[in-house]
């Protein structure tokens, strides 16, 4: 599915990240492969994702091109 | 002694954004520069001497240096993306030795950095900053397993409290005075060999690493993916290693909640009430003001001064109360102690209202960046804002701009795409009061009493911004910008950072205003000794009076707010109004044209084109809005 789509206090796979998002969200510390938890959705705007003690907010524009899979946990 | 400096040593201080690197320039220079919770504040670099005492001098033996020490941008990496980068680019690039300033509470993001000046190969001291942070959220961090993983020496500091701030400095003197004897002091940080497999064809060609590293990233977006992604790992796993987190702390959940959609909002309209309308309306413009004003100023200073100027320069007026302006004593009085006097209302307007206000202002403004909610903010805010063609970073401009629209407007270079940058401009430019104006509005609106008036007004500010900005977003083309950012944990504000924050930028702030009011005051005076004053108001009277239904004095506020946003509440306080006349002048007030020093920003950060539709559309919003308010029974 698309990062827009999640939800909030889902465990996340990241797996894909289009180019041109991609050295931005690596410096910030999410890469392709890496497993976030969503800490927050704000309907209509950001999703909110958590790494370890990070915590990135990317907008609903951007968050509908990265592809993610929920975590069976 | 000038000519014996032989030698200047170029000292870089390098760090993500928030990561404290101008509270360590603050002490190792003694020099002040803006320290705040939002990415950009150091738009332009600022460098200084380090003040070393003269014991440090004998001691290290620094007789011939002069040490340099830059502050540069807070960066995520370094590449060309924006103005921030390219600048600390040069800094690092003109360095002799980089003081890189970590936080202990996001290793994982900002040894991204690290790595990267690593791989530059540049001698490097690291600090790993807001240590109490890590404390309090029970992050424990192995330093000697990152010394030695990286290569580098460790500092940990606790810079706000100057905690291992000394270390820094004699460990900076110190690497200076073995660099006097040939000594390499200071380590340059372990190669990634990854890393180096990745640009060694590029070695050759180059005459520095630095600049072989930054064209190997820059050459093609698949070799900046790879070389990213090697250092991403490699960050990670040295990270996993010597940082280790058992639990969540309080504040974490705190910090989730004011994430949470329905929780945030209600935070946030509630902290909008409480900081404008209760503390800077009620307390500020209502308590302090008046207090300053009526059991202070017009205690102890108004009534002597103006008991001295008339000894002076009588002032004589006929049996209808007009001046005698024939007499050119009595004009002198008037301009000094009349109704614009310069000796009594100036002085009681900059220290009895502008100052409380503004301090004000600049201290809630500092209690919001310090506690890390703005970010926040921007999270909760950007759906909203991406409807009218913004994002939510739009929103620290927006903010700013209740302090002073110039200032804010000049922060929208932060903003990414050319149509935010309008919009935001416009917007702040027609629905934003700056702090003098904002607290006068909050003070008449309290003083009708009761949360009615105050959201009639704050109401139909919100219908412009809302409708001006879907307005734009629909007539200019292009793209609104993306919005990623990383959110900073929630701390607890400290005192001495809000109260530095508050007391420097109000400095500036009133440095500023200061010389303009007297200006203001002399003019407006010279207008109405010499009678033109009266004729103005005369002309425009037909708009105030038959299209906003209010007295004619306020014309005055009117002309006044065009030439400084904070003039236009010069005087309106002592005119006498109903309650529904007062909202209408508050509404209008606060949407009428932005000051000229705006305008002119305006035209340098865009266009003339631009300041100009945005010049001239506030005065039909403003009429168009007052009018219709003056009409409408709401109160």
């Amino acid at each position: 599915m698309q990062l827009d789509q999640a939800k909030s206090g889902q465990s996340l796979h990241i797996h894909e990240i289009p180019s041109q998002l991609k050295a931005n969200l690596i410096r910030l510390g999410i890469c392709e492969g890496d497993k976030v938890f969503c800490s927050s959705k704000i309907p209509g705007g950001p999703v909110v994702l958590q790494k370890d003690l990070q915590e990135i907010a990317i907008g609903n524009s951007y968050a509908k091109l990265i592809k993610v899979e929920q975590c069976k946990s | 002694m000038q000519e014996l400096k032989t030698k200047t040593i170029n000292i870089a201080l390098v760090g993500n954004p928030n990561v404290g690197k101008s509270v360590i320039f603050n002490y190792l220079t003694g020099i002040y520069v803006d320290v705040s919770n939002y990415p950009g504040t150091t738009i332009e670099i600022t460098s200084a001497k380090i003040n070393a005492t003269e014991e440090e001098i004998n001691k290290y033996q620094l007789e011939d240096f002069e040490i340099k020490l830059v502050d540069s941008p807070g960066v995520y990496g370094i590449s060309s993306q924006n103005d921030e980068e390219t600048a600390t680019l040069t800094c690092v690039e003109q360095a002799n030795i980089i003081v890189n300033v970590v936080s202990s509470i996001s290793l994982s993001r900002d040894l991204f950095l690290t790595k990267q000046l690593a791989d530059m190969g540049k001698p490097m001291i690291l600090v790993i900053n807001q240590c109490d942070e890590a404390r309090i959220r029970k992050v424990a961090i192995d330093t000697k397993a990152l010394t030695e993983g990286l290569g580098l020496d460790i500092i940990e500091a606790v810079a706000i409290k100057e905690e291992g701030l000394d270390s820094l400095k004699a460990s900076i003197l110190n690497s200076i005075h073995y660099s006097n004897s040939k000594i390499a002091q200071v380590k340059t940080g372990t190669l990634s060999i990854a890393v180096e497999k990745e640009i060694a064809s590029y070695l050759d060609d180059c005459l520095t690493r630095s600049e072989a590293l930054l064209k190997a990233e820059n050459s093609s977006n698949e070799k900046r993916e790879t070389i990213y992604k090697i250092r991403r790992q490699e960050v990670d796993e040295l990270v996993s290693k010597v940082v280790s987190q058992k639990q969540f702390s309080k504040r974490t959940l705190v910090g989730h909640l004011l994430l949470n959609p329905i929780i945030g909002s209600i935070t946030a309209a509630l902290v909008l009430y409480l900081f404008l309308f209760q503390f800077l309306g009620v307390f500020i413009a209502g308590t302090v003001v008046d207090f300053l004003e009526n059991s202070v100023l017009n205690t102890y200073y108004t009534p002597v001064i103006e008991r001295l100027v008339s000894q002076v320069f009588p002032v004589i007026k006929d049996s209808n109360d007009n001046l005698i302006l024939e007499q050119p004593l009595a004009a002198i009085g008037t301009m000094l102690a009349g109704d614009y006097g310069l000796l009594t209302l100036t002085p009681t307007y900059l220290y009895a209202l502008l100052m409380p206000l503004v301090l004000g202002f600049y201290f809630g403004l500092a209690v919001l960046e310090d506690s890390g909610y703005l970010p926040r903010l921007a999270v909760l805010v950007d759906g909203v804002l991406s409807k009218l063609g913004m994002n939510g970073r739009a929103i620290i401009p927006l903010i700013l701009g209740g302090g002073c629209v110039t200032m804010a407007t000049v922060t929208t270079r932060l903003l990414s795409s050319k149509k935010e940058k309008i919009i935001t401009m416009a917007l702040l430019g027609l629905t934003i009061p700056c702090s003098a104006q904002l607290g006068v509005i909050q003070g008449l609106l309290s003083n009708i009493g009761g949360p009615k008036p105050w959201l009639v007004w704050a109401g139909t500010l919100f219908i412009v911004f809302v409708l001006t900005g879907m307005l734009l977003n629909k007539l200019i083309p292009g793209d609104c910008g993306h919005f990623i950012t990383d959110i900073p944990p929630l701390r607890i504000p400290r005192i001495n950072n809000i109260l530095q924050k508050t007391i420097i930028r109000s400095k500036v702030f009133l440095a500023e205003a200061t010389p303009a009011f007297f200006i203001a005051a002399a003019v407006v005076g010279s207008l109405q000794v010499t009678g033109l004053l009266k004729l103005v108001i005369k002309y425009s009277e037909p708009m105030i009076t038959e299209v906003l239904l209010l007295p004619k004095e306020v014309a005055i506020s009117f002309i006044l707010g065009m030439v400084r946003r904070d003039f236009g509440a010069f005087g309106l306080m002592d005119i006498s109004m109903t309650d529904s006349q007062l909202v209408t002048a508050c509404v209008v007030l606060t949407l009428f044209v932005p000051c000229i020093a705006t305008v002119a920003i305006m035209i340098k950060e865009q266009n003339f084109k631009i300041a100009m539709a945005i010049w001239l559309s506030s005065w039909f919003l403003a009429f168009g809005f007052g009018a219709l308010l003056a009409r409408l029974p709401l109160l």
